[in-house]
This record gives C-alpha cells, sequence and structure tokens, in this order.
C-alpha cells in the first residue's frame, strides 16, 4: 500500500472495485481504537485536498473484495461547526461512500443517536458498532439489540475497540451490506413541518440537483433548518429564486408553529430517540457507576486550587517523564550517526563531494529528524495517556479561566502544551478549535513555547556561564518564552483580533483507564505526521546549508569548508553573516554565532553543532572557545534570542500549509522583531544591574 | 418543551453565574448560528433541564443534561446560555 495508489483512486474503478467505508462518530467514543482494529495499523495519514486536516485512510481485505477505511473527524451532527466537522459531512455527501460505520458509545445512547438519525435520514446504508458495551453492561445498562435493529433496520454489531471484541463481526457486516439496498429512514416532524417539507420537496423535484448527494427530503429538511453550506451551493448555480420560495414557505410556517422551526425539529428528534431507548434500553441500579466514579474524581481534579496545582505538578511529571527517558535513546542515536554512520559514508569509495553531500548535508538533516524522536514520542505517550485517561478534557476546563484573560479559550492549552515537544504538532493541533480567531492567534503565540530542540542551546552556555544556576537560568528562559506569548497574544488581541474568544463546547469523557496498545498507536501517528511534515523539508535545508558552507562568491572551497573555519569564513554563509553583521552590533556577536543562527533556522539544536564547526573545535571543547568570547550577560542575551527568533524551517512550512505564506512571513518578521527587542533588553537592563 | 412567553424576563440569568448544585431549565441561547445549532444538538435546547455541576465562577462551567450527558462549556459559551434557576 502506498499514497500514491490512495491520491489517485480514479484508476482503480475497473479491475477490481474499491468500496469506500467512512468511519464516523462522536469525539471519544472510541473510533481511532476501532479503526486500527479494523486496519491492523496500517493506516495510511495524509491531508484531505484543499484542506489541512488530517485524512486517515487503511485498505483492507475482506472476502476478496478491497475495502478503503476512512476515519472522518469526531462529530456530534452533521451541522458543520469547526474545520474538523465541514469535511466530515462533506465526505459523507459528496464522495458517496458505500458504506457508512458510525461508532457509538454504548454508556451515552442518546447523544450518539443524534447523529444516527441525521445520517438515516440522508439514507446512507449504515452500520453500527455499538462500541464500549463492557462499559455500558458496567453501568447496569441492558441494551435490547437485536430490538433496536429491527426497528431502524441496520445492523448493529456490538464492540469492545479496545479488546478486539466484535471487529470482525464488524468487517463481515460490511460485506453482508453491500448489496442491499439503502434503509428507508423517516421521521415525522408533525403535520405543519411535514407539510413545508412537501412543498419544499416539490419546488426541488423541478431543478437540477442530483449531485448534490442527497435525497430531497434531506435537502428539503436542512433548507428548512436554515443549512448556510446548503443554501450556498443552491446560490452557486444561480437557483435564488429556490431559495426565495423556501424563504416564504419558511416565514409561512413560522408563523403557525409560533416557535422556532429549527428548534422543534431537534426536539422531535430527540423525542424520537427516547422513545427508542425507552423501549429497548433497561437501566439497572449499580452500586459503583463510572459516572459516580468520575464525579468524586472531578471535585478534586477540577477544583479551582487543588486541580490547578495537580495540574501544575502532572505537567512537570510530563515533562521529566518525556527528557528523563528519552535521553539515554537520544544520546546513543546522536553517537550512531555523528560518529559511526557518518565515519561509514566518508570511508566509502566515492568523490569526496557525494560523499560529503551524503554525510554532512543528508545524514546530519536524517539525524536531526532522528534525534527528535524519542524526545517526541515520549512526550506524545505522555499526551495520549493523559487523553485517554480523560484527564486532558479537564485542563481544558482548568485552564480556560486563564487563557481567557490573554483572549483565548482553553482548549487552546493543549496545542501549547504540545509546543514545548514540538512547534509542528503543535500547530496541526489547533485545528480542532472551532474559532478561526483562536486558530490563528494560536498558531501565532505556539512559536514562543521552548520546544525541545533549543534545550541542547541552554544547556551549553548554561554549563559554561552559570553552572550553580543552571536550572533556574533554563527556567527562565521558558518562562520568558510564555511572558513573550502573553503579551503578544494581548497585544494582537488589541490591534488584530477585536474582541474575545467564543470558548469551548467540549465532552466531559468519564475517566477510564487506557488501553497501551491505542496509547501507543496513537503516539506513533503523531509522530509519523511530524516526520511526513518536517522530514522532507530538514533534509532538503541542511542540503541547501551544506552546499552554501562549501560554495563561496570565489566559487568552489571544497568540503574541507565544513571542517576548515579560514575556508569557511569565505563561504557563502560567511559572507551573508558578515553582511549583516553590523545589525548585531550591539549583542557583540562576530559573524560565526550570526552563520549558527542562520543555520538554526533549520532546526535550532543545529545551532550547538555549527558553533563547533564555526570555531573548529569539538563539541565538548567549544565551553572553553565560549567562555573567552562570550560574557554571561551577552550569553544569556543569546540564549534569549534562539529562544525567540523566527520559528524553524519545519515551523514554517508547517504554518504556510496551515495560514498562507503571507501571514507566515508576517510572524517570522515580527518574531525576529521581538527577539531582537527581547535580546536588547536583556543586554542593556542586564548592564544597567551588572 | 419550549414554552416561554418573552415577557418573563425576570429571573433569567447567564449560566456563568449559576452555582455549582443548582438545576436550571434553559430559555434562550444568544450567540452566532454555528455555536446555537451545536448546542441545539447536544441537547440543550430552550426548555431542556441542566445541572451545573461546576462553576469556577468567571470561568467555564461543566453541566450535565439527563439525555446528552456531561459536557464542558467556556466561559465565552456559557455566558451567553440564558437560564432559569428551578427548586
Ligand atoms: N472499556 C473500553 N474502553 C474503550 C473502548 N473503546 C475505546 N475505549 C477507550 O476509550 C477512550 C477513547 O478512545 P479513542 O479511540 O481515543 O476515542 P475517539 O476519540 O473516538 O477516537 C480510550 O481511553 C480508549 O482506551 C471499549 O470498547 N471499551
Amino acid at each position: 500500500m502506498s499514497c500514491h495508489e490512495l491520491s489517485s483512486p480514479t484508476t482503480l474503478g475497473n479491475k477490481h472495485e474499491l468500496i469506500k467505508v467512512a468511519i464516523v462518530g462522536n469525539p471519544n467514543v472510541g473510533k481511532s481504537a476501532l479503526f486500527n482494529k479494523l486496519t491492523g495499523g496500517n493506516a495510511w495519514v495524509g491531508n484531505w485536498p484543499g484542506v489541512t486536516v488530517e485524512k486517515k485512510t487503511g485498505r483492507i481485505v475482506i472476502e476478496g473484495h478491497e475495502v478503503e477505511l476512512v476515519d472522518l473527524p469526531g462529530i456530534y451532527g452533521l451541522t458543520p461547526y469547526s474545520l474538523d466537522e465541514v469535511i466530515a459531512r462533506k465526505f459523507i455527501l459528496e464522495e458517496r461512500p458505500r458504506i457508512v460505520i458510525q461508532v457509538i458509545n454504548a454508556t451515552n445512547l442518546e447523544r450518539n443517536l443524534y447523529l444516527t438519525i441525521q445520517l438515516l435520514e440522508m439514507n446512507v446504508k449504515l452500520i453500527i458498532a455499538l462500541n464500549m458495551i463492557d462499559l455500558a453492561e458496567k453501568e447496569g445498562l441492558e441494551i435490547d439489540i437485536n430490538g433496536l435493529m429491527n426497528q431502524l433496520n441496520i445492523l448493529i454489531i456490538p464492540t469492545i475497540a479496545v479488546k478486539e471484541v466484535g471487529v470482525d463481526n464488524l468487517t463481515k457486516a460490511i460485506i453482508m451490506e453491500l448489496n442491499s439496498p439503502p434503509p428507508f429512514f423517516k421521521i415525522n416532524y408533525g403535520p405543519e413541518i411535514e407539510e413545508a417539507i412537501q412543498r419544499i420537496e416539490r419546488i426541488l423535484d423541478k431543478c437540477e440537483i442530483a449531485d448534490v448527494g442527497a435525497n430531497s427530503r434531506w435537502i428539503a429538511i436542512h433548507l428548512l433548518e436554515d443549512d448556510k453550506d446548503i443554501e450556498e451551493l443552491f446560490r452557486k448555480r444561480g437557483l435564488e429564486d429556490v431559495l426565495r420560495k423556501v424563504v416564504e414557505i419558511k416565514r409561512d410556517l413560522q408563523t403557525r408553529l409560533g416557535e422556532s422551526i429549527e428548534v422543534l425539529m431537534i426536539e422531535k428528534r430527540y423525542q424520537y430517540i427516547l422513545s427508542l431507548t425507552q423501549k429497548y434500553v433497561k437501566r439497572r441500579h449499580v452500586k459503583e457507576s463510572l459516572t459516580t466514579f468520575t464525579d468524586r474524581l472531578d471535585r478534586i481534579l477540577t477544583h479551582p486550587i487543588l486541580g490547578l496545582m495537580i495540574f501544575i505538578s502532572t505537567l512537570y511529571l510530563l515533562f521529566k517523564f518525556s527528557f528523563d527517558v528519552a535521553s539515554p535513546l537520544t544520546n546513543l542515536l546522536d553517537v550512531l550517526i555523528s560518529g559511526h554512520v557518518h565515519s561509514f559514508l566518508k570511508t566509502l569509495p566515492l568523490p569526496t563531494i557525494i560523499s560529503s553531500l551524503l554525510a554532512d548535508g543528508v545524514l546530519q538533516g536524517v539525524g536531526i529528524l532522528l534525534i527528535f524522536i524519542p524526545n517526541l514520542f515520549f512526550l506524545f505517550l505522555g499526551i495520549s495517556f493523559l487523553e485517554d485517561t480523560g484527564y486532558l478534557a479537564r485542563v481544558t476546563f482548568l485552564s480556560d479561566k486563564w487563557m481567557n484573560k490573554i483572549g483565548l479559550s482553553g482548549r487552546v492549552i493543549i496545542p501549547l502544551l504540545i509546543g514545548f515537544g514540538c512547534n509542528v504538532p503543535a500547530i496541526l493541533s489547533t485545528r480542532v478549535l472551532g474559532d478561526d480567531r483562536d486558530r490563528r492567534l494560536t498558531m501565532l503565540i505556539i512559536p514562543f513555547m521552548s520546544c525541545s530542540a533549543r534545550l541542547p542551546i541552554y544547556l551549553l552556555f548554561t554549563l559554561v556561564f552559570f553552572k550553580e544556576n543552571q536550572m533556574l537560568v533554563i527556567l527562565s528562559i521558558y518562562f520568558i518564552g510564555v511572558t513573550t506569548a502573553i503579551i503578544t497574544a494581548l497585544l494582537f488581541n488589541k490591534l488584530l483580533f477585536k474582541g474575545q474568544t467564543s470558548g469551548y463546547v467540549m465532552d466531559m469523557p468519564p475517566y477510564l483507564i487506557p488501553s497501551v496498545g491505542n496509547i501507543f498507536a496513537k503516539s506513533w501517528e503523531r509522530i509519523k505526521s511530524f516526520l511526513v511534515r518536517a522530514g522532507s523539508i530538514i533534509v532538503i535545508m541542511m542540503v541547501i546549508i551544506w552546499a552554501l558552507s562549501i560554495f563561496g562568491p570565489e566559487g568552489y572551497l571544497g568540503v574541507e569548508a565544513l571542517r576548515n573555519p579560514d575556508l569557511l569564513s569565505r563561504s557563502w554563509i560567511a559572507s551573508f553573516s558578515k553582511l549583516i553583521e553590523p545589525l548585531f552590533k550591539p549583542f557583540n556577536w562576530d559573524w560565526r554565532v550570526i552563520s549558527s543562527l542562520l543555520f538554526g533556522f533549520v532546526a535550532k539544536e543545529v545551532v550547538v553543532s555549527s558553533l563547533s564547526v564555526l570555531y573548529n573545535v569539538e563539541e565538548a571543547d567549544l565551553s572553553t572557545v565560549l567562555s573567552t568570547s562570550f560574557t554571561p550577560l551577552t550569553a544569556y542575551s543569546l540564549m534569549v534570542f534562539t529562544l525567540l527568533y523566527t520559528p524553524c524551517m519545519a515551523t514554517a512550512a508547517t504554518l504556510r500549509s496551515e495560514i498562507g505564506l503571507k501571514n507566515t512571513i508576517f510572524i517570522i518578521i515580527y518574531e525576529l522583531f521581538i527577539a531582537y527587542i527581547m535580546a536588547y533588553l536583556v543586554l542593556s537592563i542586564g548592564g544597567l544591574l551588572l | 418543551m419550549g414554552d416561554n412567553s418573552a415577557d418573563t424576563y425576570t429571573g433569567l440569568f447567564p449560566l456563568s453565574i449559576i452555582e455549582e448544585g443548582k438545576t436550571v431549565k434553559v430559555v434562550k441561547i444568544i450567540g452566532g448560528r454555528g455555536l446555537v445549532r451545536r448546542l441545539y444538538e447536544i441537547g440543550l435546547l430552550p426548555g431542556a433541564e441542566i445541572e451545573v455541576v461546576r462553576n469556577s465562577k468567571h470561568g467555564p462551567v461543566i453541566i450535565r443534561n439527563k439525555i446528552t450527558g456531561t459536557f464542558s462549556l467556556g466561559y465565552g459559551v456559557a455566558k451567553k446560555i440564558m437560564v432559569e434557576v428551578m427548586q
């Protein structure tokens, strides 16, 4: 299976028909767990065309049929609110999957069935995976599955995603459903609304809308509910007169009902759902239900003071865990790559320029990536663990009050936290934010969260200049990053993003013991998506930097330039650094420091290794050289500068794909400017104090 | 459900200021279409009864609806939901 096949589905039509199956569900129903079990972990993560929401697909073969499973973002209903939901609905409407599997949380049938009703109204072929039946049983719920199946006329397969129970039945159900006719489903909305639906349907029958992807009753219902996207579709086709007629019908209906049509229709759906659950679900009383357990834990964990303290400790443990566990692995990889593999490549019988390209360009880039991975992986492991226990939902709640003070919603805390690991996945994780304003503002401040790539720089300089207070000084740098983020948010709130955040609406799942497999799968997925995005950019940039170092205004300098500071000082990189050296006069940085900062644009940790090349010393001896060319104050201002100056290439590329080139350039310039000011402030205030 | 005449505005409060443990009835939601629709779809329709499980005053709330379960609403959302306190 490869991405190439997936990106050209049109060529697959004739030989074997590829059966498209979409998987939908509310958030927190176990959808990703089930998807992983269905695909055996062989998912391909890519992007939805045109937008940058992650698209997860997986291919499986069931009884000789080739099936493509598409994981759609978690949604509550089919009326779009956030970017994620727009995608989910568009896919069902426009790509018309043969079958839709809705994953349902059996402990919360009523809420989940709302989406079921909406899917059934679209006349899609639906299979329900009634997940978490183990929990439902513990909660004392007895669901008459057969009764419900007969009533709704669809297949309902009980599953326990984390234990792989029911997964086989689900794949069998896909095949069974292939040739059955689409279900017929209709809710009776009451005489007045039904009459209006019929009037609209009659108008629709006269226009060309077969390609909308839904039946005319569905379109009529959505027009009655003021569905802006559907209205837009009509406008695009020049069918304004239809919309005008619909408005009239609505006005008519409104006066007859005396109440919001939309509210009445949603009420009708819930009434129908309640009639179903009253008939098919029995509740036994249980002593210790998940709800009472969750409530008791929440009394502490969402407490405004206690909860906040626990959150801060958890945060500390999270970062400590990820760094401590990863550091031996990181060191090992470092030795392997920059030591063994590097010298091995150099011994290959290749022209020097080629072997240098491989060893000093490509391998260097790959090395940067690989050295990132342990750190990131363990951080993601921790975050996925917290997510799956249900704790992250509480963190959002706890932070909302504080985030509101800088004009953001509590939901942005999670992207910001991820930012301390790596800014790239942090920016990607802003997609779940419903509010575009929140999203842009969050992306603007994420680069100020000091990612793990910047830590080696602080470690090096603090080791030389602040040996006694190393921890404290490093913490102060993180603090400056956070403060700059807060100031930036406040500033842009006033200037650009007027007004307040619109807040968030989020499910509060019960506390669960997470499944190890699910956590690993999630973390791996996040790593993969980081590699896909950042991988090629970092490697390509490293090669470009390599080329700019061995060539100069006078031509080819030879690959020795990388080891020889005299040669390197005649390279393009050095020439450019010398050109802008006057700009950094106040800081007393010579061209070598500036070159390292330029290298650091690829990935910030490169600053350390470039410094060692430029000063022509081993990394271990770098400290002695640095102690002669820096004072504690200039070292500190350099740390502040590296913290704040521009997002790295991979982050910039991610930003570009999310919010466009113009905004990205703006962010880069803004952050360079802030870094300059802050570093300058450090110098002048420090100079006054010392 | 939903039978609220427009003139009973006395006793109408934003959800954000309701104390923990109180049960309230949703009267109306003031907000953009997308938000209103989202809240309706998770069962916060005019007339629906909800319990305020947690309220951190001028911050977000956690609410429980008998039918659709527990949700957390940001302050920005909570202050847009106008409710009536029930006994
Ligand atoms: N007990 C139990 N837990 C489950 C089941 N399915 C998923 N979970 C857990 O429910 C949580 C949410 O699952 P996830 O797949 O992340 O849900 P998603 O948000 O719908 O993708 C995780 O902690 C899972 O381990 C199940 O059938 N039984």
